[in-house]
């Protein structure tokens, strides 16, 4: 019989592996050697099978191994940093999950028994809700959208303000950010009005999951969005150039200048996939801090290989969060270095200080420490970029606000009181106020952050930096159950069920699309109960050469400063490899350049 | 009264029957529950295969939650019968049986319970309205430190609604 030993072993014989894919090819003698740094349950590509999973270590990398008695031996890069892998794991605890699940059933067949269950660890961080699955682009790695003759999935407001009641009800902690999705969710022809529902149910933070395209180009549609509650854009945004973001490259300057008339923030998502766009992450940041009025944040986005796919193809384009970390350094020529990243639930100090201090609950971002990580730049007076860890001691913080809470344990309400401010005091030691930007007072913010806990003390944080976060969403091969059951960002459906992103997307079969099926209308139907519409009128199509020639094109591209180009920045360019129609490469140092001088008038 | 979810466990009904299920585009109305029980452990062979027939049971349009419990050797489905008066693709029970045999499940048909099942009262509605399980706590408090701040605060709000009906300010 096989052990399925023996494919993994002549993987190993082939020549000239190149370093980043030699885990890829050791034999299976060798992968048994490797230091083991957990177990887990997982699957198995092919057959769903629950499987263990072995987290281990080999050379720099963190890699899973996984056995399906019927399918063999799969191997898979977990995370492309060990020594950041244990710090980041430091951070991670368990939260809270629902006090009101649907389900009570443990979940003994995770992570086939969704829904959510009460042996889920997290409260619901960011709400999806899919309002339409029609989209006026038919990208081709996407499987979001109906495609011709395929049902319209696409819940009326009644639906739709059922589903946001549901989030708002979850205890302990409702669901507090709202993120309206699709599909392409301005194409659904109410979605001013779910907007406004979206903030009558009580959500704070509503977010729009859009290409951008129909803002841009309907500029009233972001003024509407806006007014009725619209926070922030969460665009999609693969690069820079028009080679690696063919999706919306000639909108995006329509698309800036409609968010800056109406005044709604954007984040900035960039999907990661290596041999497409790696090159540019350095540049997609300097087109963040080029446009820092409007853009809050870049959410870098590392590939999540769902569906099956050639193995070499896979190995390829297979990126993960340290690795996109890593190219960052690399791009930015260490003024963006790893050590200033840190895993999310790093925050769960601030949140946990703040509910000791106060009995009450607060968002918690509990969720699995490899799922996501992020940093903070500030974009100085003089144009330095400063990543918060070069003048706040960031471990120093999190030891502090612990020791807090230990403290704070069995004690009444004025000594907790005492206690936190003996801490709030001593944050100011962890500020090295010589190297803080110029333009904050990092203490400040933080003390209004600790003592007002709410958003709009966070919004007000948020506008004076630019934040760099990383969500690397698991596929088949990576599959790890212990981050499911602590995913924070789930989908809530129209039959009542909440779903965490990566049973939703990695088994659509089985939630995304069968529950969409359930609530959609046929194509044949749809059109009868829309007489006007016809599938190819809802694509959107491009004029380039009159997108490329108009001035805010030439503005928005043409006249990007290049930030890492900067003296003060270590004086070396980011967008020099970027080809751009019509804007020349040297055009953009040339302007970091004027951007020193006017600095030195400025100055003077 | 109780209800019971798909998992085949029973809670307390969390919710009155949908109000208008037109307007909401509810897809099935009443349809079938079928257990199967009793059923053998070797067949079943261990939690994970379990859990692996649970998903493949699922992959089917016409099952709308799938359960399979290997302690319990039971295998619980909500499914659409062919007289269910919806559009949606439907099963029949004899297909539900044939595709268990082809899994490997033989089942006894002394040990199926079958029963009409009403999506909307019994799975949609208890859905949106579950139950609270267990009261959490905030971080570096106990249930009872919190249950207590909870009345003080409930107290103070009391009052405060009080002095507000009195005209008080």
């Amino acid at each position: 019989m096989s052990t399925g030993k023996e494919h993994v072993a002549e993987a190993a014989k082939g020549p000239d592996v190149p370093e980043h894919l030699k885990p890829y090819h050791r034999t299976m003698e060798e992968i048994e050697k490797m230091p083991v740094i957990e177990e887990t349950m997982t699957v198995c590509p092919e057959c769903k099978l629950i499987i263990k999973g072995t987290i281990y270590k080999d050379g720099d990398n963190v890699m899973i191994r996984k056995y399906c008695p019927e399918h063999g031996w799969f191997l898979e890069k977990y995370w492309e940093d060990y020594d950041m892998y244990m710090k980041m794991r430091g951070y991670g605890y368990n939260g809270r999950g629902f006090d009101n699940p649907n389900y009570l059933n443990a979940g003994e067949n995770c992570p086939f028994d969704c829904g959510i269950c009460e042996r889920h660890k997290t409260h619901t961080g960011l709400a999806n809700v899919v309002v339409t699955n029609r989209c006026h682009l038919s990208c081709w790695y996407c499987f979001f959208y109906a495609k011709e003759g395929e049902p319209i999935y696409e819940p009326t407001v009644q639906q739709i303000r059922k589903i946001f009641d549901n989030l708002r009800s979850a205890k302990p902690i409702p669901a507090n950010a709202i993120q309206i999705t699709g599909g392409e969710p301005t194409m659904h022809p109410e979605i001013v009005e779910i907007v406004k529902q979206a903030k009558e149910a009580g959500f704070d933070q509503v977010q729009l999951n859009t290409t951008g395209i129909n803002l841009g180009m309907n500029p009233d549609l972001a003024v509407k969005l806006r007014k009725a509650g619209v926070s922030t854009l969460y665009m999609s945004f693969d690069g820079v150039s028009p080679r690696a973001n063919p999706k919306n490259h000639w909108e995006i300057p329509h698309i800036l200048d409609a968010a800056r008339k109406a005044h709604i923030g954007i984040v900035l998502v960039p999907t990661v996939i290596r041999t497409i766009n790696e090159q540019e992450l350095g540049a997609m940041i300097n087109f963040a801090l080029d446009n820092i009025d409007i853009v809050r944040a870049v959410n870098f986005q590392p590939v999540s290989l769902v569906g099956r796919m050639p193995t070499r193809m896979r190995q390829q384009q297979r990126i993960t969060i340290p690795g996109a970390i890593k190219l960052i350094e690399e791009q930015t020529h260490g003024a963006i270095p790893k050590d200033a990243w840190f895993s999310v639930p790093y925050v769960g100090g601030i949140s946990k200080f703040v509910e000791a201090l106060t009995g009450k609950f607060q968002y918690d971002l509990s969720i699995h420490f490899a799922c996501g990580a992020g940093t903070y730049l500030f974009l100085d007076s003089d144009n330095k970029i400063i990543p918060i860890t070069d003048f706040v001691d960031v471990v120093g913080l999190e030891e502090l606000l612990q020791k807090a809470v230990n403290s704070m344990e069995g004690k009444n309400g004025i000594q907790r009181k005492m206690i936190a401010m003996k801490a709030l005091l001593g944050i100011n030691g962890l500020i090295n106020k010589d190297k803080q930007p110029k333009s904050v007072n990092f203490g400040k913010l933080l003390y209004s952050i600790l003592t007002k806990h709410d958003f709009s003390s966070l919004g007000a944080f948020h506008m004076k930096t630019l934040f760099l976060g990383m969500m690397h969403f698991q596929d088949d091969y990576t599959y790890d159950i212990h981050r499911v059951e602590k995913c924070d960002i789930h989908y809530a459906m129209p039959d009542g069920e909440v779903l965490p992103f990566c049973t939703f997307n990695v088994f659509p079969e089985v939630y995304r699309d069968k529950i969409q099926r359930q609530y959609s209308i046929p194509a044949e139907e749809w059109k009868k109960m829309h007489p006007d519409w016809n599938y190819r009128a809802d694509k959107y199509m491009r004029n380039v050469k009159l997108l490329e020639n108009d001035p805010l094109y030439q503005k928005t591209y043409g006249n990007m400063i290049d930030y890492f180009a900067l003296p003060v920045n270590g004086g070396i360019p980011v967008l020099d490899k970027i080809s751009i129609p019509g804007v020349s490469k040297s055009m953009n140092v040339e302007k970091a350049a004027e951007a020193v001088e006017v600095e030195k008038e400025k100055g003077k | 009264m109780t209800t019971e979810n798909a998992s085949g466990v029973a809670k307390a009904d969390g919710a009155s029957a949908e109000q208008s299920t037109s307007a909401i585009n509810i897809p099935y109305g009443m349809i079938k529950r079928i257990e199967f029980n009793n059923l053998k452990k070797e067949e079943l062979i261990d939690i994970p295969h379990c859990a692996r027939l649970q998903y493949r049971l699922m992959l089917h349009d016409a099952i709308i939650k799938a359960k399979v419990e290997f302690v319990k050797r039971r295998i619980s489905v909500i499914y659409n019968h062919p007289e269910a008066e919806n559009k949606k693709p439907k099963i029949s029970r004899d297909e539900l049986i044939e595709f268990l045999k082809k899994e490997g499940i033989n089942v006894d048909a002394s040990n199926i319970a079958e029963r009409d099942y009403d999506y909307v009262k019994e799975f949609y509605s208890y859905a949106f309205f579950p139950p609270e399980i267990r009261h959490s706590a905030p971080y570096g408090w106990t249930r009872e430190e919190y249950a207590k701040i909870q009345e003080k605060r409930n107290r103070k709000e009391k009052a405060k609604k009080g002095m507000l009906i009195f005209g008080g300010k």
